[in-house]
């Protein structure tokens, strides 16, 4: 899939905000992630390699896990990267979505150590499976220039 | 009464400004003062606005989403939001060369300080032993400028450091983070002042704790990156506001002072001025003139009006500026906790460490995490961006960073001077910096001292975050044509006129001879008062 497509924007940010928050995005989120991408070439300017992260996570939730696992550590400045930041910002900024970063309920330290402990260990299993397949393809096709080259 | 011309209208500019109009003097202030925009929805609280403006995202990450922080190494994460770029925006040519530095200029109405996170700490006698006046003179001022603004802080352990002055207001109430780290002190006060010599205590904000004139207490919108909508949170723009009350005060914006033309008996007789995007110059007469277009600019302005004089192209030396280090904390007691966004949002806790020599004091402000952009702070943590908000989500509440000061002093070398050759006719400004030998050094035992205190206080520095800013970062510039009683080649008296040039005054940071390591911003006002107040 590739983000000039009609409609693909907006199954990319449906995926992305799948996988961060568990749930679809409203047109309003819809609406700025798209523009966003119309007003800059942050989000769209890339290597090959990029490109295929960003297509390949586009995917769904799970593959957004695992492209974005691998990308944390070894194409931070890589458009998947900027792309999950923006709709970050996004949904930080707006309204319901802002709630899923802002509201908790008091959670016993030892809970939540242990699920720390277990979503970082999944994190590494990702890392680790994910590698063997990604770090062979960055190599081959080239990493990610930094922004606004 | 002679005629006054003010150039700039930050901090230093708009106090000179408001004491000599009440003295009835004529006052014409020149400035660049791109205007602020227009406040939005002001009784919202952060939330809120998240919640029923159109276009939050439009508020929040700007036009062109500029407010979103991409990954990019080396980036810092304290970003200026949107709704306050105008105060970065530069004039038409606008145009320097950096060596060490990396300064930021602002020519917004108010002055860069219309950024500014509004700590305001006296310097004691100390520290001003290098100024040909002492605490006794400047104390009153301190006075006057709190009654002006509203300063609001106590009179507790760091008053040592910060001399308690009039007109102090009751502190703001605690957000809930900053109640715990003080509530920890109390326990720990034995060893964290009494081994470690460093002091715990509030922070003196510009914030109104109770209402001042017109201007309404602070209502806890959690607001103020963002801009205070209700001015609670003092900037200069609102001291502006006050001087064009008066009917012998004429503000001449959008206007770019470049020098000033000065007879052959070296009096200023007229600021030269163009307009700030571009055209011809004009000249303003003036009996006397003040520079107040920060100490970078007023320097520049300087450094062109003896150049076109002599044709000599001057170099300056004693640039000073605060190193600041940040360096990011986590309260295990609050990790899993809820936060409260409404909440003041700057610092409300600071750390006074003390040196070898008083003049070596380290300052430090502590700002806990309440309402902020979050995914800077996700994106840089090395996991993908849903566990890392999970972290994020829970460990709000917990964190926070520390702002280390370190005080600069005056060294030859590090300096301002003008490129004349590359855009004849348009100088362009030059600066040079290096840190002073053994810097290093300081900042590390700063930081471990810093690391102990957190550490006692319940809190972990996570490895590898510790950040030194560059210098310029500070924003608290001085040094380059200091107050003297004897007249040095590029000095000014006591009451700040130039050595050289009779009728010229520069009211800010330029005159100091020394930089403590506290904020600026607060003595830069005193300064102005006083400097009004002699000499006028
Ligand atoms: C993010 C941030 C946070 C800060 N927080 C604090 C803090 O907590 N405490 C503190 O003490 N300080 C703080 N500061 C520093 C503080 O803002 C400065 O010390 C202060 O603004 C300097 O005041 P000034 O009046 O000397 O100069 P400026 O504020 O720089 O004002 C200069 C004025 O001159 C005008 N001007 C400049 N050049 C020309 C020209 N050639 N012709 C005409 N007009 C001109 C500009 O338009 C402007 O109005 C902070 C700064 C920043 C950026
Ligand atoms: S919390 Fe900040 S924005 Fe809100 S009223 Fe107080 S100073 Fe203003």
């Amino acid at each position: 899939m590739s983000s000039t497509e009609p409609g693909a924007l907006e199954r990319e940010c449906e995926g992305f905000c799948h996988y961060l928050m568990g749930r679809a995005p409203d047109a309003y989120v819809l609406a700025k992630y798209a523009e966003a991408h119309r007003l800059t070439t942050d989000y769209s300017r890339g290597s090959r390699f990029d490109r295929l992260l960003v297509s390949f996570a586009a995917w769904g939730s799970f593959s957004a896990s695992l492209a974005d696992s691998y990308a944390s550590l070894f194409a931070r400045q890589g458009i998947l990267r900027r792309k999950l930041v923006l709709l970050l910002a996004i949904l930080e900024s707006s309204s319901p979505a802002h709630g899923f970063l802002d509201a908790i309920e008091p959670t016993p330290v030892f809970l939540l150590a242990l699920q720390l402990l277990g979503r970082g260990i999944l994190f590494g299993i990702r890392v680790l499976a994910i590698s063997l397949v990604l770090l062979p393809l960055q190599l081959a096709l080239g990493g990610s220039p930094p922004r606004g080259e | 009464m002679d005629r006054i011309v003010v150039v700039g209208s930050g901090p230093s500019g708009v106090h000179f400004a408001l004491s000599v109009l009440r003295k009835g003097y004529d006052v014409t202030m020149v400035d660049v003062g791109f205007p602020k925009p227009a406040v939005v929805a002001p009784d919202s609280t952060f939330r809120g606005l998240k919640e029923n403006l159109d276009d939050p995202v439009r508020y929040f990450l700007g036009e062109k989403f500029e407010g979103v922080v991409l990954p990019q190494p080396g980036r810092e994460y304290y970003g200026i939001p949107p709704s306050k770029n105008y105060v970065f925006r530069t004039p038409a040519g606008f145009d320097n060369v950096t060596r060490g530095f990396a300064p930021l200029f602002g020519f917004a109405q108010g002055g860069i300080a219309e950024v500014w996170t509004g700590g305001c700490y006296p310097f004691n006698a100390d520290e001003l032993s290098d100024f040909p006046f002492s605490y006794a003179e400047l104390g009153p001022c301190y006075g006057e400028v709190a009654r002006r603004i509203g300063v609001c802080g106590a009179a507790d352990d760091l008053a040592r450091h910060f001399p308690v002055h009039d007109n102090l207001l009751e502190p703001l109430e605690l957000d809930g983070h900053s109640a715990v780290l003080l509530a920890k002190y109390e326990k720990k006060r034995a060893l964290i002042q009494g081994e470690w010599k460093c002091s715990v205590g509030r922070t003196r904000v510009a914030v109104l704790s109770r209402d001042l004139g017109s201007r309404k207490k602070c209502t806890y919108l959690g607001r103020c990156l963002w801009g205070c909508p209700t001015g609670a949170f003092y900037t200069p723009s609102l001291t502006l506001a006050e001087c064009r009350e008066f009917p012998n005060f004429h503000y001449v914006t959008g206007v770019r002072a470049s020098h000033v033309r000065l007879d052959a008996n070296r009096r200023v007789s007229h600021v030269v001025v163009a307009p700030a995007d571009g055209g011809n110059p004009q000249e303003i007469p003036a009996e006397r003139v003040a520079l107040a277009a920060g100490a970078l600019s007023s320097s520049q302005i300087y450094l062109e009006s003896m150049y076109r004089h002599t044709g000599e192209v001057l170099k300056l030396d004693g640039l000073m500026d605060n190193r600041q280090i940040l360096v990011p904390f986590v309260n295990l007691g609050l990790i899993g906790q809820p936060y409260n966004p409404e909440s003041y949002q700057y610092h409300q806790v600071g750390m006074g460490i003390e040196q070898g020599t008083p003049k070596e004091y380290v300052h430090a402000q502590v700002t806990t995490l309440k309402t902020a952009m979050l995914h800077p702070i996700i994106q840089n943590l090395p996991c993908d961006a849903r566990l890392a908000s999970f972290v994020v989500r829970h460990f709000h509440a917990a964190l926070g960073i520390v702002n280390i000061n370190l005080h600069d002093t005056r060294r030859p070398g590090n300096s301002v001077t003008l490129d004349v050759q590359t855009a004849p006719g348009r100088p362009r400004l030059v600066i040079e910096y290096s840190p002073a030998k053994g810097e290093t050094e300081v900042i590390r035992r700063a930081v471990r001292t810093v690391r102990k205190a957190l550490g006692a206080l319940g809190c972990i520095v996570p490895p590898g975050m510790t950040h030194v800013r560059p210098m310029g970062a500070s924003v608290h510039y001085a040094g380059m044509l200091p107050m003297s009683r004897t007249a040095g080649e590029h000095t000014v008296s006591e009451t700040c006129e130039s050595h050289a040039v009779k009728n010229l005054y520069l009211v800010d940071g330029a005159t100091f001879p020394f930089l403590p390591a506290k904020n600026i911003t607060f003595t830069l006002m005193a300064n102005a008062v006083r400097v009004a107040d002699a000499a006028f």
